[in-house]
């Protein structure tokens, strides 16, 4: 290196660092920026809505008593057995289509890592296009398609689902460590040993609390969905809330909350023995 | 010969990594490689594991040359190999680690089965029995500790039953206590079951107490190759001392 005093000079300047680079004067202009904003709004004119207050404190009331009456109770069952459906067809229609999708564009299926490999990259493409739009766009595309059928539900659920499944199984498939799948090889397995003795036992509890987490997650995005006119839990808020009937809204988002609690302490449940 | 290496070299890049060794260890010896890091060692026991093939020269186990063999059933017959970072499967369990050994006698469909109710268990058991830790099988391989991941290790070349163990660098990841305990377990499962044993080591006190033949290496040429009791200081001073010449 002594001998080319180019990288020398290189190096020296990496050292300095420049005005803009150094912390101190960044916090400066950034605490400067933020003073000058918080000073620029018009605190007076509506920022805060003066009948929000009122509002908010007796929806705060209306949690106390929430509607138990047998009607809205019978509704309840309904709706929520009408969410999990959504939930559970759309996950299971994800599952099926995003795992190979994911398989295939983590390149593991070839000895190369499949970097040339034309399936991988188109897999990859279809995965970041399923997930590019959101489940409520597709919502609306399948109603306006097939009109208010439970199947426009279920697959906007799954097409964006899937997407986001595929990815972050492609990535699980990939963090393998190579040195225990090296070791699986040297004791005489075949590839595909290597596969389900190697890739799969370490996949599968982070893509199974993965796909737990994304059941959540289909849950509450089920819910939304009955905005657009599908049915289900969110039909009932909405309707609870037009109505200015808190008390109902509450039974509707505390079967919500109990439903995703329900889920979380079976995954929990499911997790804890998956071992082999 | 269990190992016979004829004059193998071996390049990367601009390095000479092996350079024109020649060695042959006679079946049910132990031996042990030792040297400075970058000396060779590793290179060495790759290309007696056929994970790296020579420039020149030629590399052979028990008279089968390694050049016509590919990874697989028949190499996995000839040669096991034990790593520094023991290289469990960490989900699986300690059973299913030890019976992945049988993985190249067991065809797709019975090793599959096995996943799900292991097979050839009494096997296994009696492998983790001979290593300590039978009643570790039904944990998760990376609950354990660094010396009991390694008796896993040792117990799943065990039930490979290969005729040459490669060990490279086996203890350099564990504390001096754990570290002979293993080395003492792995010197001692060999010579019992008859089993050729090549490793590498950079501790050469530690080695000298458990193998039977020691080897210096370094710049990729053998430098000396004696017994325990015939390796003096000043050779060990030469192996390890920072300006050097290969013979």
């Amino acid at each position: 290196m002594r001998s080319k005093p180019v990288e020398m000079t290189v190096l020296r300047r990496v050292g300095e660092p420049r005005l803009f680079e150094s912390r101190r004067v960044l916090t400066l202009i950034l605490t400067a920026a933020l003073a000058w904003s918080l000073l620029n709004v018009g605190w007076s004119d509506g920022v805060l809505h003066a009948g929000g207050l009122a509002a908010l404190r007796e929806m705060g009331g209306a949690l106390l008593t929430p509607d138990l009456s047998g009607e809205v109770l019978a509704k309840l069952v309904g709706s929520v057995w009408r969410t999990l459906a959504y939930a559970f067809a759309g996950l299971s229609l994800a599952l099926v289509i995003g795992f190979p999708l994911g398989l295939v564009a983590s390149g593991v299926l070839r000895s190369d890592g499949g970097g040339r490999d034309p399936f991988r990259w188109a897999a990859r493409l279809l995965l970041a296009h399923l997930r590019a739009v959101h489940e409520l766009v597709w919502a609306w595309l399948f109603v306006a398609a097939v009109g208010l059928f439970p199947m426009a539900a279920v697959l906007a659920l799954a097409l964006p689902y899937s997407g986001i499944l595929g990815r972050v199984f492609a990535e699980l498939f990939q963090d393998v460590p190579e040195g225990p799948l090296r070791a699986l090889r040297s004791a005489g397995a075949s590839e595909t040993q290597v596969f389900w003795h190697g890739r799969v036992p370490f996949v599968l509890s982070d893509a199974l609390s993965y796909t737990f987490y994304r059941l959540e997650c289909g849950i509450r995005s089920a819910t939304v969905l009955s905005f657009v006119g599908l049915g289900g839990l969110g039909f009932h808020i909405q309707v609870a809330l037009a109505d200015l009937a808190y008390s109902r809204a509450w039974t509707f988002i505390l079967g919500l909350i109990a439903m995703i609690v329900l889920v979380e302490a079976w995954s929990s449940a499911i997790r804890r023995r998956v071992t082999l | 010969m269990a190992v016979l290496l004829d004059g193998v070299s071996r390049r990367y890049g601009e390095t000479l990594a092996v350079n024109n060794v020649s060695l042959a260890v006679p079946s049910g010896q132990s031996v042990v490689l030792v040297g400075p890091s970058g000396a060779g060692k590793t290179t060495l026991l790759r290309l007696m594991a056929g994970t790296v093939k020579p420039d020149s020269g030629g590399v052979s186990l028990h008279g089968q040359d390694l050049a016509g063999l590919s990874p697989g059933r028949e190499l996995a017959g000839l040669v096991g190999i034990v790593a520094q970072q023991y290289d469990l499967v960490a989900n699986l369990s300690v059973l299913q680690n030890v019976l992945a050994g049988r993985l190249g006698s067991w065809g797709l469909w019975r090793s599959l089965m096995s996943l799900v109710a292991p097979r050839e268990k009494p096997l296994a058991m009696q492998a983790l029995t001979r290593v300590g830790i039978v009643d570790r099988a039904y944990r998760r391989a990376s609950q354990l500790s660094g010396g009991e991941q390694q008796r896993v290790a040792i117990a799943r070349v065990l039930v490979q039953d290969p005729e040459v163990v490669l060990a490279d660098e086996p203890v350099a990841s564990l504390d001096p206590a754990r570290a002979e305990d293993v080395l003492g377990l792995l010197t001692g499962v060999a010579r019992e079951s008859g089993k050729t044993l090549v490793a590498s080591m950079h501790a050469v006190e530690l080695a000298a107490k458990h193998f039977d033949r020691l080897v210096g290496v370094r710049d990729g040429c053998v430098q000396f190759d004696s017994t325990p009791d015939e390796v003096t200081p000043e050779m060990l001073d030469s192996l390890y001392e920072l300006e050097g010449l290969c013979a």
